[in-house]
């Protein structure tokens, strides 16, 4: 047996139990859902438990690396890290993508059997537009929790990419004058109620150029993130685990960047509060009030992002 | 053979190994010691893999330690081994099963038959002592060419040391297994290593074989009519010296018989030579820089 099939197989089979109650659950709740409406279904449960299997599946994957004592013994297996690395990777993704298959399979035989809806294509492309887009979320959210070393840090490394791109677009949004696009700019927001489900529904899925490059720049983001995953994980370094999580893909990046497009957009009205924020933020980092010059050059070069906020909304 | 050469590790700014190089002939029991924060964990880490030396290397057999390959022959046991929430004495062979085809289930089961631990009780509510004695009947069911084991010893009772002692010198004969064990019990390394390296500084200090260290020096205590000082002593080969009034207690560099002449020279009022074991030699060793 080469060491990546056995390394799989330990981990496949220590996760199947998680898998059996996760299906249960989630099942039970699209199924719930669906019995409630009745009559046609936005798909919201089930979007909701995709993006929350793309959030809560990573932490649990690689949980085991976040803790100084058992990185000892799982780094000096005779396995690789790169394989260790897919190994989770892959056993993520199937947790991921047979909960939400069989979530979906279930509410289809609902639809076309006790409904008896006959029109159901929508649903397919849905099903397989949503598969992609999962992969990419989880993809994304991996690669954020690889970057902490600790498992509270990686679960707010997610939510600040995850939910970080709303920040980001709003603010080239009112820098360049776009109009539209916002609805791409959450990770987790083509999944969302006026998502993907309603353009397939309505057939209106027609690419603008600007869709286009959305698109384009999700996939290259979602790739990037994948081969970030991997590269950061043969570079764990196993003596920082459980200490201050300090990748540049981490608290340094994305404190200053949801600080200073909040203050950017929101800020003539919030800036204390952003401020205050941001300061919490650095503290939740270093674990601790004492700061470094880094820390407190960012909070300074935060002013001109404050200075644009108020010339914005005056 | 595992060839350690010119290794450093660096955590952050600070640097944990400054170019250590060591060589271990396999089929031998060595004993890295050093004062704690030396770098003997940091060493057995980079041994068994954990961590990825900045520079340098480490081979076993000129195979490199990073190839997981050479690593099927290395089993590390650290302080705190890893265990989940769940995990019983059972449960854990299902992991090390997977990746060492060699771990003998019979000899694990007899092994830990022997401290009576019901086979379903999770490793958390067993005492560090049991659950050390767990990991170390895996070892050595587990039966690797190079076994790395840190503070292995800690938490056991006497008997219980004199039985893995014995256990893990039948590996050696039996199977030319080599292993290397990070301990602060010099006695115990004394008693169960044939050769040691100290770590001290950032790298390996001294290293060779156990009999030849003690060998090497010899220790006499002295009285003197009058005040001693340390300047009686400046001709001599002094690795560590404690003066206190008349009486002096001295580690010489030598044989014992040409020393004894020298410092007949002195004209003490009592010379005796006494025993000098592996822990005074070590605690020479660290403190050779403020001798005198």
């Amino acid at each position: 047996m080469t060491s990546f099939k056995a390394y799989f197989n330990y981990i496949f089979k220590r996760s199947i139990l998680r898998l059996l109650v996760t299906l249960a659950i989630a099942v039970t709740a699209t199924m719930w859902e669906a019995l409630l409406a009745k009559e046609d279904s936005n798909m919201q449960t089930i979007s909701i438990i995709l993006r929350l299997l793309c959030t809560v599946v990573p932490p649990l994957e690689l949980y085991t690396f976040k803790n100084r004592r058992n990185a000892d013994i799982l780094f000096s297996l005779p396995v690789s890290r790169k394989k260790q690395a897919l190994a989770h990777y892959l056993n993520g993704l199937i947790q991921v993508l047979v909960t939400y298959a069989c979530c979906f399979i279930a509410v289809t035989i609902y639809y076309s059997m006790a409904l008896k809806k006959e029109n159901l294509q929508y649903y397919f492309v849905y099903f397989l537009l949503s598969l992609i887009l999962s992969i990419l979320i989880y993809s994304v959210l991996m690669f954020a929790f690889n970057q902490a070393n600790t498992v509270v840090d990686g679960v707010i490394f997610e939510l600040l990419i995850g939910f970080g791109g709303i920040w980001v677009m709003v603010f080239f949004s009112v820098l360049f004058d776009l109009k539209s696009g916002f609805i791409y700019c959450s990770l987790y927001a083509p999944l969302g109620v006026d998502g993907l489900f309603q353009i397939v529904k309505n057939n209106s899925l027609v690419m603008t150029t600007g869709g286009v490059w959305l698109c384009v720049a999700w996939a290259i983001i979602g790739v990037a993130c994948l081969v970030g995953y991997f590269i950061t994980f043969e570079r764990i370094r196993a003596e920082k685990i459980g200490g201050i999580s300090d990748s540049i893909f981490g608290y340094k990046t994305l404190i200053p960047i949801w600080a200073y497009t909040l203050l950017a957009t929101l800020g003539g009205l919030l800036c204390v509060f952003i401020y205050i924020c941001m300061l919490v933020g650095y503290i939740i980092f270093r674990r601790g009030f004492k700061l470094t010059k880094s820390d407190y050059l960012a909070i300074l070069c935060s002013l001109p992002f404050l200075v644009l906020g108020f010339t914005w909304m005056y | 053979m595992i060839k350690i050469e010119n290794l450093s590790y660096f955590f952050g700014n600070y640097q944990a190994l400054n170019g250590v190089s060591l060589t271990l002939e396999s089929g031998t029991i060595t004993g890295l010691v050093g004062v704690n924060g030396a770098g003997k964990s940091t060493l057995l880490r980079l041994m068994a893999g954990c961590y990825k030396a900045d520079i340098g290397s480490i081979t076993y057999d000129g195979e490199n330690v990073n190839d997981e390959n050479t690593r099927k022959d290395i089993f590390f046991l650290p302080d705190e081994p890893y265990y989940t929430h769940q995990d019983t004495m059972k449960s854990i062979i299902s992991m090390y099963k997977h990746f060492y085809p060699t771990l003998d289930l019979n000899t694990y089961f007899r092994l830990v038959k022997e401290l009576n631990i019901d086979e379903c009780k999770p490793l958390r509510a067993c005492s560090k002592g049991m659950r050390r004695q767990i990991y170390i009947a895996l070892a050595i069911s587990i039966r690797p060419k190079y076994l790395l084991l840190d503070e292995a010893f800690d938490g056991l009772d006497p008997a219980t040391r004199n039985k893995v002692k014995n256990e893990l010198i039948n590996m050696v004969d039996n199977y030319d297994t080599t292993i290397i064990i990070a301990s602060h019990s010099l006695r115990e390394i004394e008693d169960f290593c044939d050769k040691y390296a100290i770590v001290d500084d950032k790298n390996v200090k001294s290293c060779g074989d156990i009999s030849s260290i003690t060998e090497e020096c010899c220790k006499f205590m002295l009285a003197f009519k009058e005040e001693a000082s340390k300047e009686l002593f400046v001709n001599l080969p002094v690795v560590n010296i404690n003066v206190n009034g008349k009486f002096v207690t001295a580690v010489f560099k030598g044989e014992g018989r040409k020393i004894k002449e020298r410092l007949i020279e002195l004209s003490p009022v009592v010379l005796e030579e006494q025993a000098f074991d592996f822990e005074e030699a070590f605690i020479c060793e660290v403190k050779k820089d403020d001798k005198l």
